[in-house]
């Protein structure tokens, strides 16, 4: 590739597009790597969720239910940029509306604690209390029975009636389904093809509500129907799908009574729902924590949304696992690099879904396993210490590896006063143990090719990054030698050693240097590379390049400028390729070719040609003048007769041939003309012969008479 | 001086006497040449002011006069009866050669017109 002759692109572009092939493919195990360790939302991607909400001038995200869930977002996200006052003030002015928009006029009144909570009341409450009454589906239950319950206490008259109440939780129970799904509405019941698998994302919510108001209200339920609706929810976790990986998530029903917003909506409102109602259940609900977390798995990997409404959906679902009930999924992270040489602890980050440092847990280290040796586990169970300074939890794990490398680990991390952590088993993940290494002993010799005498010598520091510079020709050899030590000690192979010459016109080679003993060791006989060089003297660079994943100190240095002297290329040899082209310069778009077109030739005016055409005329007019001049008539033209009818013809045809010709100029092909000129000359032909011999033979008795 | 122009006087006097003569049917064709003459001088008076841009409708115009012209004094050779070289010829059959060659050359002159 670094010498690449000009003419050789079809194998270039081939080389070119494998690379783009391994590459892929790398970004493929790369992104499959990646997806074993789980990561909380990054602060980025909080940045990126908030960018999707952008308020208007008045302060607005767009509808009411938009703006609802702007404010919610931007309230769990903490930021401060919203116009609470703008929004309050419109909010309260608006009337005459649905009960869905009272809803979320109630909703975004009680985010935004605005204080004009009260005539917010005051105007809604009567359109709500009509919804309960009226309402004969889920969601009209959802919308009234929700937003009286959040403006209770908002104020005096805003209270459900019970007999409403009794009604709307009657109405629930008919809508409720043995296997955990739902009714939409009553009239679904009576269609049960159209009602079979339905799943309406707000059973669980309204359910919480309604016995939240019984609870309130002093009510007495009997155990009996808390009993369904708890079996209810839980039967209702049955229908979690998974799709494999410990990713489980709740799959939106087919049908048109579906909100939209996908799996991601299906989810929010089961978890929503199923919050609401263990916040009021006085026993417990019992969820399995590891579909809990196979939850928070699915809205952690299922990346950034695609509109605003899925943005609330996965943002609000992540707020309530922040403090769920059932079970709070946890996040944990180690540390993913280690240095040797900065004495750091191996560091884990316990976080709940949204990032927030968990204190109360216990991490412990299972195994940790050396990838690539074949050496045994080089860990037994150790406990990790909170680390009050970074919210982190530390233990020193560098005092027992053998040495540089990736380790596999195991981590086990315990509840332990909050029981209700659940990190999903045991966690997996490795960290790579990288450290400084030391380079020593680099000498850069110019040898004899015959004797092996040292013609010239050089031993460089790396720390300063020493360069040389040294002449060289065809008949000596140059000689590089330098020793790795790991910090233990022991020599050090990176996976990667190279030694670089680069000609002043950028013409690269490159050559592996290979181990030898106790450190690496290249010789360059130039006398064999003189072809390979093709004959270029002058200036070279000596470049020395190392690197590994573990090497923290992996460098690209210039040893020396090397002036190297070579015979002239014998004659007829090829000549030396030119500056191999970048290949950004390649690939990159031409200088767009503008396409000018021919300017058109000058005319002259239009007046002057006009003038010349009735000039071209004059001359006509002068011979008919002329001819009139003379006494020229057309009195022996016969008119009558046959012979009239030929003389005729024979001028009409002849007219009709100089009509032809002017179609040609303006219409007509060549071949078209001439099939029609054949015609005309057979016409013209036959009265012509005729008319011409009577005259001549006229002419010839007067000759004679 | 005088004898000069006197000279030349007697000259044209004697060339129109002369030319009087000539049968009318060769006085047309001479008008028509004279005629198919001062058409190319219109064209090329033309030309020299506004340039011969579309330089094929300009050679066709010229030679379409030219031709007409040549055509017209091959017909008067051969019509003339002074003319002893074509004595057997009768006239009608020169008009007819006369009318096909004008009928060729103006096919090719509205071919190359453009």
């Amino acid at each position: 590739m670094a010498n690449t002759a000009p003419g050789a692109s079809p194998p270039v572009v081939a080389y070119l597009r494998w690379l783009l092939l391994g590459w892929l493919l790398a970004a493929v195990c790369q992104m499959v790597t990646a997806s074993t360790v789980l990561q909380p939302l990054s602060d980025g991607d909080k940045e990126a969720i908030a960018g999707y909400f952008v308020a208007d001038a008045d302060g607005f995200y767009g509808s009411l239910q938009e703006t609802y869930h702007a404010v919610k977002a931007l309230e769990i996200l903490e930021r401060s940029d919203v116009e609470s006052q703008k929004i309050c003030e419109a909010v309260v002015k608006s009337s005459s509306i649905s009960v869905e928009d009272a809803f979320y006029v109630v909703k975004i009144t009680e985010v935004l604690q605005c204080p004009q909570g009260a005539e917010v009341a005051k105007v809604v409450v009567p359109i709500l209390q009509a919804g309960v009454v009226n309402a004969n589906s889920l969601l009209e239950l959802h919308y009234s029975v929700g937003a009286l319950a959040t403006i209770k206490g908002w104020s005096s008259n805003s209270a459900v009636h019970k007999d409403a109440l009794s009604d709307v939780f009657t109405l629930l129970k008919e809508l409720a389904r043995p296997d955990g799904t739902w009714h939409y509405s009553k009239s679904d019941s009576e269609s049960s093809v159209k009602a079979a698998g339905l799943f309406p994302p707000f059973s669980f919510p309204t359910t919480a509500i309604v016995l939240q108001l019984f609870w309130q209200s002093q009510n007495v339920c009997m155990i009996a129907c808390i009993g369904s609706v708890k079996t209810a929810a839980i039967k209702l976790f049955g229908n979690l799908e998974s799709h494999g990986q410990g990713v489980f998530y709740f799959s939106e029903s087919k049908d048109e009574t579906s909100q939209g917003g996908g799996a991601l909506a299906a989810t929010w409102a089961v978890l929503r729902g199923s919050a609401a109602l263990a916040a009021v259940l006085p026993v417990n609900l019992k969820v399995e924590k590891e579909k809990v977390f196979g939850i928070a798995n699915f809205l952690l990997r299922t990346g950034l949304a695609l509109s605003p409404t899925e943005a609330f959906y996965q943002l609000d679902s992540l707020s309530v696992l922040e403090d769920y009930r059932p079970a709070v999924p946890i996040i944990v992270q180690p540390s993913s690099i280690l240095s040797l040489n900065s004495n750091n602890n191996l560091e884990v980050a316990v976080t709940t879904v949204l990032g927030k440092p968990v204190p109360q847990v216990e991490v412990a280290l299972v195994s940790a396993h050396h990838i690539g040796a074949d050496s045994p586990p080089v860990w037994s169970s150790q406990n990790f210490n909170y680390i009050e300074d970074s919210g982190k939890y530390g233990c020193d794990f560098l005092s027992a590896i053998s040495g540089l490398g990736k380790y596999k680990l195991r981590l086990e991390v315990k509840p332990k006063e909050h029981s209700s952590y659940t990190s999903g088993g045991l966690v997996t993940s490795s960290v790579t143990v990288v450290s400084a290494i030391t380079v020593s002993n680099v000498q850069l010799a110019v040898l004899d090719s015959d004797s092996g005498i040292p013609d010239f010598s050089a031993v460089l520091d790396f720390e300063k990054q020493e360069k040389t510079s040294l002449s060289a020709n065809h008949l000596q050899k140059l000689h590089l030698s330098f020793e790795l030590t790991s910090p233990s000690g022991s020599s050090f192979k990176p996976q990667q050693v190279f030694l670089k010459l680069v000609h002043e016109t950028h013409v690269e080679h490159l050559y592996l240097v290979k181990s030898s003993g106790k450190g690496f060791e290249l010789t360059l006989d130039f006398l064999g590379l003189v072809e390979k060089l093709q004959y270029l003297s002058g200036t070279y660079s000596v470049v020395l390049i190392v690197g590994d994943e573990t090497m923290e100190n992996s460098f690209v240095w210039t040893l020396a400028s090397l002036d190297l002297d070579l015979p002239e290329a014998p004659e007829g040899t090829a000549l030396p390729p030119t500056v191999p082209v970048e290949v950004n310069a390649r690939f990159a778009p031409k200088p767009e070719i503008a396409h000018i077109f021919r300017q058109p030739e000058k005319r002259p005016p239009i007046l002057l040609s006009n003038v010349f055409l009735g000039l071209t005329l004059l001359p006509l007019i002068g011979f008919f003048v002329g001819l009139r001049y003379l006494g020229a008539n057309i009195k022996l033209f016969p008119t009558t007769g046959l012979l009239g009818v030929a003389a005729f013809s024979f001028h009409g045809a002849i007219a009709s041939i100089l009509l032809l010709y002017f179609l040609f100029w303006l219409k007509l092909d060549l071949f078209t003309t001439l099939k029609v000129l054949g015609f005309l000359a057979l016409l013209t032909l036959l009265p012509g012969h005729s008319i011409l011999s009577y005259l001549a033979d006229l002419s010839t008795k007067q000759k004679t008479s | 001086m005088g004898s000069t122009t006197a000279d030349a006087r007697a000259l044209v006097t004697a060339l129109r006497s002369a030319y009087a003569a000539t049968p009318i049917k060769l006085k047309i064709i001479d008008l028509y040449v004279v005629y198919a003459l001062s058409t190319v001088l219109v064209q090329v008076v033309y030309m020299s002011l506004v340039g011969s841009f579309p330089f094929n409708a300009f050679l066709s115009g010229i030679l379409s006069c030219i031709g007409s012209a040549v055509l017209a004094v091959c017909l008067r050779m051969q019509v003339n009866k002074e003319n002893k070289e074509f004595k057997d010829l009768p006239p009608e059959r020169a008009f007819a050669d006369f009318v096909l060659c004008n009928l060729v050359l103006h096919l090719v002159i509205m071919n190359f017109l453009g």
